[in-house]
């Protein structure tokens, strides 16, 4: 995961990072010990959230040729998908939350292994935190 | 509206305004634990 290497850039922004995922905490427990995550992480079990935030459960769009691209490029750049646990036709995002309820940024994958780039993601981030 | 809950690994339920309330956040949804 990107954002958990840079996650020293986005502490200077000011902005604590944190990971959700579904299905149980079985399985977030399981990930956290696995992968020696140093992000805190939940678990929204019936995926409530990513339903009220748009976040897509698109079977055709793992047919898509992109994914495989960026599986491979996840490959090259040193990231494995040892298992999938859970719904895994639910496709994840990305937002930031503002102290005061407001939601500045948002990202919504269209395909597995969509996700921003941490260079983009940066700038918005700093630009949201400025502004 | 309710805002849904999630849980930490110790079970707790929060929700992102309480995991935001005192620092911007940046919420990152993954596809699948794993």
């Amino acid at each position: 995961m990107q954002v958990h290497r840079e996650r020293d850039a986005f502490r200077e922004l000011g902005v604590q990072a944190v990971v959700i995922g579904h299905s149980s905490l079985r399985y977030a427990r399981a990930f956290v010990e696995e992968t020696k995550i140093d992000l805190p992480v939940f678990v929204d079990e019936k995926r409530a959230l990513y339903k009220e935030l748009g976040f897509k459960r698109p079977i055709l769009a793992f047919l898509t040729p992109k994914m495989f691209r960026r599986a491979a490029e996840a490959r090259r750049a040193g990231f494995s998908q040892p298992g999938v646990y859970g719904d895994a036709f639910q496709l994840g995002g990305v937002i930031l939350r503002m102290p005061d309820g407001s939601m500045p940024y948002r990202y919504a994958g269209q395909f597995p292994g969509d996700h921003p780039k941490v260079e983009d993601l940066k700038a918005e981030v700093a630009k949201a935190v400025a502004s | 509206m309710t805002e849904p809950r999630v849980k930490d690994l110790d079970g707790h339920d929060t929700t992102l305004a309480e995991i935001a309330k005192n620092q911007p956040t940046l919420f990152i949804f993954v596809r699948h634990f794993g």
